[in-house]
């Protein structure tokens, strides 16, 4: 194995920032943090792939939008993310909780009250990890998360070691081999859990499936319907919204069924994917300065 | 930690506030707050620096003056970039004496770091105030808070037994 140079410890998605993050949250006293996220926004768009990859996303979910429009409205992605990473540092090192508000809260209880696992289907909006630890808290199943594991292997480490830490209240599953973890998953949702996946990206090694999303074509990954109709349990959307300085909404939105109606797998799949696509648009369409995805959803918008 | 589901004067308990002025105000908004009846169910955390309003204007209120006096020493051809440079300025003392503090093994810092940067604060304005500069204004106005959240915290302690009263009702 060869050893990693020091300076990409600094990299944009590098372990570095991670424990910049830990560190201030630790050490900057609270009423500090506006002027210290409004600068570190402001820095990191010298990020110029993140940047730009936002603002292509927003030409497509603000038809018509001008490019200078589009870089504030970058800028407001930033501040957004910043303060959402923030607040979920501060809950893993001080366990400050938000505010909360619920949103949809009878689809919420009717998850939680049906017999059987149910998965629950988010997008990279607000805190997906705030979220979780809100529904460890408040559940009685227990939940796991699916997530795509970092980039940086000093990074993957450093997020590993802190879900450890937080392994008794809910588990995270990473998606490096989709085969095994399918199989998991299954298991999991058939012995009543709660399986948390983010569904408006796909990774390498995930099956997807082309859709449209704010008229443009897109993958989506197809896990997760697949996982409903093989388990045939429900799809619950939820998300998580900013809402404010540590204020959150959880929105859950009724459940989608994956039902197999034909011979054709891949077109009862379709119907389940059309309507995720519709709540994904009015999520997102809604709060775009809360889409947290730094690179172009669409390579025809790229 | 504590929290109070549904009841939208908690936002209002003194506990959700830092400085003994917002404390006050704080007091005096609950008591002029009724329940309203909403679709969302809430849920309020009770820590000392959940208020929005407060940390907000302390944060606006810190950068204007720490910008101000920025602006009062440095040539005008930096004025351009000096809003920027400010916000930088202004939280690296945080980092210096976190890392200093960490040295001897302190991992948490905020309270330290927050004691540090007011009392900078307090020796730049009294060294501004006696200048001739317009910027002697900001100097005396950040002493006039300063005088009037003392003041505060003597009020609140002598309210203590309504505010823990309030407390009680709310987090119950």
């Amino acid at each position: 194995m060869t050893r990693r140079a020091w300076w990409q410890r600094f990299l944009v998605k590098g372990v570095f920032w991670r424990q910049l993050l830990r560190w201030a949250v630790l050490n900057i006293p609270a009423w500090l943090e506006p002027i210290v996220i409004a600068w570190w926004a402001s820095f990191f768009l010298l990020w110029g792939p993140g940047r730009r990859g936002v603002m292509v996303n927003l030409t497509s979910i603000k038809a018509g939008s001008w490019a200078l429009t589009n870089f504030f409205r970058t800028y407001r992605v930033f501040w957004n993310y910043a303060w959402t990473i923030t607040d979920n540092a501060r809950y893993r090192e001080l366990q400050v909780l938000p505010d909360w508000e619920f949103d949809g809260f009878e689809n919420f209880e009717h998850m939680e009250h049906r017999e059987g696992g149910a998965i629950i289907l988010t997008a990279h909006m607000g805190s997906y990890d705030l979220g979780a630890q809100l529904f460890s808290e408040t559940s009685e199943r227990k939940i796991i998360m699916v997530r795509a594991p970092e980039v940086d292997p000093d990074t993957r480490a450093y997020e590993k070691s802190l879900h450890e830490r937080d392994a008794e209240r809910y588990r995270i599953a990473f998606n490096t081999s989709a085969g095994e973890l399918a199989l998991d998953l299954l298991t999991s949702v058939r012995n009543g859990e709660v399986v948390a996946i983010q569904g408006d990206r796909v990774t390498t090694g995930i099956s997807p499936y082309a859709t449209t999303l704010f008229g443009r074509p897109m993958l989506l990954p197809a896990g997760p319907f697949a996982l409903a109709m093989t388990a045939r349990v429900p799809i619950y959307p939820v998300f998580v919204v900013r809402r404010g300085r540590r204020r959150y909404r959880l929105v859950a939105r009724p459940p989608i069924e994956v039902v197999r109606r034909g011979r054709n797998r891949d077109e009862d799949i379709g119907i389940a994917v059309a309507q995720w696509t519709e709540q994904l648009e009015s999520v997102i369409g809604e709060w775009w300065f809360q889409w947290f995805t730094f690179e172009p959803y669409s390579e025809e918008a790229a | 930690m504590k929290v109070v589901r549904d009841r939208d004067e908690a936002r209002w308990l003194p506990s959700r506030h830092h400085f003994a002025l917002t404390k006050l105000v704080a007091m005096i908004a609950m008591k002029r707050t009724t329940h309203r009846e909403s679709s969302l169910k809430k849920i309020y955390a009770i820590e000392r620096d959940q208020s929005t309003l407060e940390n907000y204007a302390i944060a606006i209120w810190l950068y204007v003056t720490g910008t101000a006096y920025l602006l009062a020493v440095t040539p005008k051809f930096t004025w351009i970039v000096i809003p920027w440079i400010a916000g930088f300025l202004i939280h690296v003392p945080c980092f210096v004496i976190g890392v200093i503090a960490n040295r001897f093994g302190a991992v948490e810092n905020r309270k330290l770091n927050g004691v540090s940067t007011m009392a900078m604060y307090l020796i730049a304005s009294s060294w501004f105030a006696t200048t001739d500069s317009p910027v002697a204004v900001i100097a005396w106005i950040f002493l006039g808070i300063v005088a009037l959240n003392a003041l505060a915290a003597v009020v609140m302690w002598m309210l203590r037994g309504t505010a823990a009263a309030m407390e009680r009702r709310c987090v119950a």
